[in-house]
């Protein structure tokens, strides 16, 4: 230690950063360790043992057939399941209106939270705080609005004039979807508008200003200052929601049950089906090993995004 | 001459304050109706005739839900489990953040590809294998078990978040502290810490309402009442209510208070915090 | 040099602390196990989870543990009541199974149990108890088909669940009609109860969780088949006299019933009907409590009637369900597990039991009790039972996957709800499910 010093000392600008290498190569390694031990300690048996249960017949129902089958569970998945194809089109689906539709709206949120009017304090407050609603309470709430009979959308929307009969929300073929996806962005939409919020206050002033000097209209400075400067921001989070919400479950099988007519079952519900409630281990496990390699395609995606987008540090 | 900006400034005043209405009917609409519903009394809920203002309104909903359910004990568990938690994942993501923003060094797109994973498969697959490490570490029906394994599910958000905030920080102020012979770690922990203060509150934040909503792992491996935290005793809750829509909303209200209060008071922070570390980032 | 040891030391200390958050609690659980082998002499502690259980159910158990433990100051129950879906109780359930935690005692008895070999068969039990007489036959026989293959006795019985129709009095009465005893009745009197205008409907209809297993048991009742596979191992589900009842009884949706059936579940089916807006639901007695509150005891609001007679004149109820309480192989005190389930088949008990759940008692004595008598729709489910001319269907609750199939057919059963299938495709792929389950079943067992 006294040597480095000393070396600081005499070449500061030069050995300092020779020294912050040199001497700190293992430093990382012992700051990342005790997370790392962790993930590896609760993580690891529990995604090993997906992968090997999902090469087996294992099946709570069928337990004398149980062993090892090599790929077979993959082969019903891709080629013999009626129900898969439906199930990853109905979470690409999901996926998407709800991160494009929560980046949009959280988008606008943010905007108009972001100029000064009266009591700005409490209406960002409100308007942020579905954010920290669990997906079960949200069910609670929104399945009390959607009830045909004593729900208030449908009396809402009889006194507009917009309907004339209670329609069944949650129960309707052309309604059950966007009813959820309605109900999901209720939560969602906030996460995106306090992280582009906090974005937004960030823009250093000045930039806005030397715009205003050129006559610049607000669209404009919405697409080519505010955008760009997003861009990191939103890259960041979507991909991350992305993620979540491909896997999210509580919300939609508290609300529907997968129902009907399986219109609501993405595919983490199908798994949680096959294996939870009717103890098909193996082939439920299969469906996790493709949802993960599905995820991490977009992982990937996002790692590479990270680098183009220059998020990588140094 | 003088017209045109009178009504474009109206203009703008109305492209503003219309949408800022609408977003705030769409986010309050389901608390005002549950509020509603909760003060209703339960013949009134059913009835075809729909009562914005309940009359009469009663908090008879909020008695029975309060003294049938046992939520002073759950609402002490939950506190326990999240404060714990909270508490280590902010104190690791402020480690990893650093590492990963300060050094380059073999492994770490590998640790990056490590965190994600655990990410990349619904909790529920892993339920089991789950129960049988934390049988064998003795922990079932435990707290620990819970804390262990909301450490695991929420460090790799938290630490891309402080990577980002820790990465706003001027390296400068790491060289300069080092050469009044600062040791590392009082660097992370005094000099680092306080400035990015507010990142920190943001992810305790985040953490926080992670933990605290968290139902499947919890209901999973607790199993006796006394053990209970708050979302699974909202979840017994919808199973013994779901016919009586009143006390289902009293209850779903008692279940929000508490992280809608700690929300607003700390979503300024929140605000600020974020700001840092996601565009910097 | 001095710098990174610091770190290193302060690393090392986290990863201790942590290390020993673990093992310290896990140290602390092992303590707790220690401490409780040594009390073993003094005390045995079991453990019973029910299912389905509501507020009311779940004081009663409360109540009844209480006086167990007063007689038997040596064991401690220690009870779990998991209210609501039984998909929440499967679950959880299930993961105890796997880390070979299942709880000592379980109500809720289903034949792939069995086969996971997780339960204790209960015959040299029952053979040296003094008060196995008093156990209802019938239940103890419908337990032991559970096990096709030895016939052993996997559950304790404590009574039968009946099915039946409930019906609003007081509107057939208004639109003068008779309640319904024979199928064209039935649905002649849900079409005529049917007015939309005043948000009355003729019936409600199951569409969501537990859909098939009401059409199902609808659909034998109508066709008075008994048997659920021919001779030569066809399944009878997609009978000709079935397909002819769901097309009818399915048809009725959104015509004379609301348009969210289509995913109602039991405590929605519940809420409509306590809500004033549907005539007739199916479901079995257990719900009766829960009318007897919502319409305050007013008998003219609520009655129990069997489901209307077969087209071939008699009347069929489905196979009765096994019923019982579990004893888990895993069970570390099974002298006390078995002294708690036959406290809880004493007269006294299971006549409590039996009147907050509005099930028939498995105890003879406790049927025989004023309250099985006197209330009108107990009455009738036990003379339903005791009627010798009464038909049961063989209902294969020994099949392991059973209840899957059911699972899997429930989002056909919204298809042709929702007119989207036939009832032809739907009971075809039905039976089709069925009979790959049996042959499974059989291969399994050979």
């Amino acid at each position: 230690m006294a040597a480095t010093r000393l070396a600081q000392n005499e070449k500061p600008l030069y050995k300092k950063k020779r020294g912050w290498k040199k001497s700190d190569g293992w430093l990382p390694y012992v700051l990342i360790a005790p997370t790392f031990f962790l993930i590896v300690g609760v993580m690891v048996f529990p995604i090993f043992r997906v992968f090997d249960l999902s090469f087996q017949s294992y099946d709570f129902t069928r337990l004398k057939e149980a062993g090892y089958i090599g790929l077979e569970n993959f082969r019903n998945i891709f080629f013999h399941d009626k129900l898969f194809p439906g199930t990853v089109g109905i979470t690409v689906k999901w996926v998407v209106l709800e991160v494009v539709l929560q980046l949009v709206l959280g988008l606008i949120v943010a905007l108009l939270l972001n100029e000064t009017f009266k009591l700005r304090g409490l209406v960002r407050s409100l308007v942020l705080v579905p954010w920290a609603v669990s997906g079960v309470l949200t069910t609670m709430l929104w399945s009390l609005m959607y009830n045909q009979h004593i729900g208030v959308i449908n009396d809402l929307l009889k006194r507009l004039g917009i309907i004339h009969e209670n329609i069944a929300w949650l129960a309707n073929t052309h309604t059950v979807f966007g009813s959820v996806v309605i109900a999901e962005l209720w939560r969602g939409i906030p996460f995106f508008a306090i992280t582009l919020l906090a974005a937004l206050q960030s823009i250093p002033r000045e930039v806005y200003e030397s715009c205003e000097v050129d006559g610049a209209g607000k669209a404009r400075k919405l697409f080519y200052i505010t955008l760009p400067y997003l861009k990191e921001t939103i890259v960041f989070t979507t991909l991350l929601r992305a993620i979540w919400e491909f896997n999210s479950i509580d919300m939609i099988f508290t609300m529907t049950n997968g129902g009907p007519m399986d219109m609501t079952t993405t595919l983490p519900i199908y798994m949680m089906k096959t294996s939870i409630l009717e103890g098909n281990y193996g082939y439920g496990s299969a469906i996790g090993v493709v949802t993960f390699l599905f995820l991490m395609i977009f992982v990937i995606l996002y790692l590479w995004l990270n680098k183009a987008g220059g998020m990588q540090d140094e | 001459m003088n017209k045109r900006p009178i009504w474009s400034k109206i203009g703008s005043k109305l492209l503003f304050y219309i949408p800022l209405a609408l977003t705030m009917i769409f986010v309050l609409l389901p608390f005002l109706w549950a509020i509603s519903t909760s003060l209703k009394r339960e013949s009134d809920v059913i009835s075809s005739k729909i009562q914005y203002i309940p009359s009469p309104a009663t908090l008879d909903n909020f008695v029975k839900v309060w003294t049938q359910n046992n939520f002073s004990t759950y609402f002490y568990n939950s506190l326990l489990v999240s404060l714990i938690s909270v508490v280590a994942i902010t104190v690791l993501s402020i480690m990893n953040g650093y590492a990963m923003s300060r050094f380059k060094f073999r492994g770490k797109g590998a640790f990056m590809l490590v965190l994600l994973a655990t990410q990349m498969m619904p909790v529920i697959l892993f339920i089991i294998p789950l129960f049988l490490i934390f049988k064998n570490l003795g922990l079932i029906n435990s707290p620990f078990s819970l804390v262990l394994f909301y450490i695991v599910s929420q460090v790799p958000f938290n630490t891309i978040l402080m990577r980002g905030f820790i990465s706003g920080t001027p390296k400068e102020i790491d060289e300069a502290a080092m050469v009044d012979g600062a040791g590392r770690l009082r660097i992370i922990f005094s000099i680092i810490t306080p400035i990015v203060l507010p990142g920190i509150v943001a992810t305790g934040a985040f953490a926080f309402i992670g933990v605290w909503n968290e139902f499947l792992v919890a209901f999973s491996f607790v199993t006796t009442p006394d053990r209970f935290t708050i979302p699974i005793g909202l979840k017994f809750m919808i199973g013994e209510f779901s016919v009586e829509y009143a006390s289902l909303a009293a209850g779903s209200i008692i279940g929000l208070i508490p992280p809608v209060l700690l929300f607003m008071y700390i979503q300024r922070y929140l605000i600020q915090g974020l700001g840092g570390g996601a565009v910097k980032g | 040099m001095k710098m990174g040891k610091g770190i290193y030391r302060i690393s090392a200390v986290l990863i201790l602390s942590l290390s020993l958050l673990v093992s310290g609690c896990g140290g602390g659980g092992k303590k707790q196990a220690d401490s409780n082998s040594s009390e073993q002499a003094e005390q045995k502690k079991i453990s019973f989870w029910a299912a389905a259980v509501t507020p009311e159910r779940n004081q009663f158990f409360e109540e009844i543990i209480k006086e167990f433990e007063e007689q038997n100051p040596d064991i401690k129950v220690d009870f779990l009541g998991v209210p609501g879906d039984l998909s929440a109780y499967q679950q959880k359930v299930n993961v105890a199974i796997a880390a070979d935690q299942a709880p000592d005692i379980m109500n809720d008895f289903k034949a792939d149990l069995i086969s996971r070999d997780v339960l204790e068969p209960l015959d040299e039990y029952l053979a040296a108890w003094e008060d196995k007489d008093l156990i209802s036959q019938e239940t103890l026989e419908s337990n032991r088909k559970l096990d096709t293959k030895e016939g052993k006795l996997y559950a304790l019985p404590y009574s039968s669940q009946t099915w039946n129709l409930w019906v609003r009095p007081d509107w057939f009465k208004e639109a003068g009609l008779e309640l319904p005893d024979t199928w064209p009745d039935f649905f002649e009197a849900v079409e005529k109860l049917t007015d939309k205008s005043r948000d009355h409907y003729g019936l409600s209809i199951r569409g969501g969780a537990g859909s098939a297993n009401t059409l199902e048991m609808l659909m034998y009742s109508y066709s008075g088949i008994t048997e659920y596979f021919t001779a030569d191992g066809k399944a009878t589900i997609n009978d000709p006299l079935h397909t002819e009842f769901v097309e009818q009884y399915l048809g009725a949706y959104n015509v004379y019933t609301p348009e969210d059936d289509l995913n109602k579940g039991w405590s929605e089916l519940a809420a409509t009907f306590q809500s004033d807006k549907a005539a007739i639901v199916v479901h079995n007695l257990g719900s009766a409590s829960s009318h007897e509150k919502a319409f305050d005891g007013d008998r003219n609001k609520f009655a129990a009637i069997p489901f209307p007679q077969s087209v071939k004149g008699y009347r069929e109820h489905p196979g009765l369900m096994p019923l019982g309480l579990t004893m888990s192989k895993s069970a570390e005190h099974k002298d006390a597990v078995w002294k708690f389930m036959t406290f809880y088949l004493s007269h006294d008990i299971n006549s409590r039991y039996s009147e907050l759940y509005g099930e028939i008692p498995a105890n003879k004595d406790a049927a025989a009790d004023d309250w099985v008598q006197n209330v009108p729709y107990m009455k009738s489910a036990s003379d339903l039972l005791n009627n010798p001319e009464t038909k049961f269907a063989d209902t294969p609750y020994y099949l392991p996957g059973y209840g899957n199939v059911q699972k899997e057919v429930e989002p056909m059963i919204q298809k042709v709800m929702a007119k989207q299938m036939t009832a032809q495709e739907m009971l075809d792929e039905w039976a089709r499910l069925l009979m790959e389950e049996k042959e499974s079943y059989e291969q399994s067992n050979s």
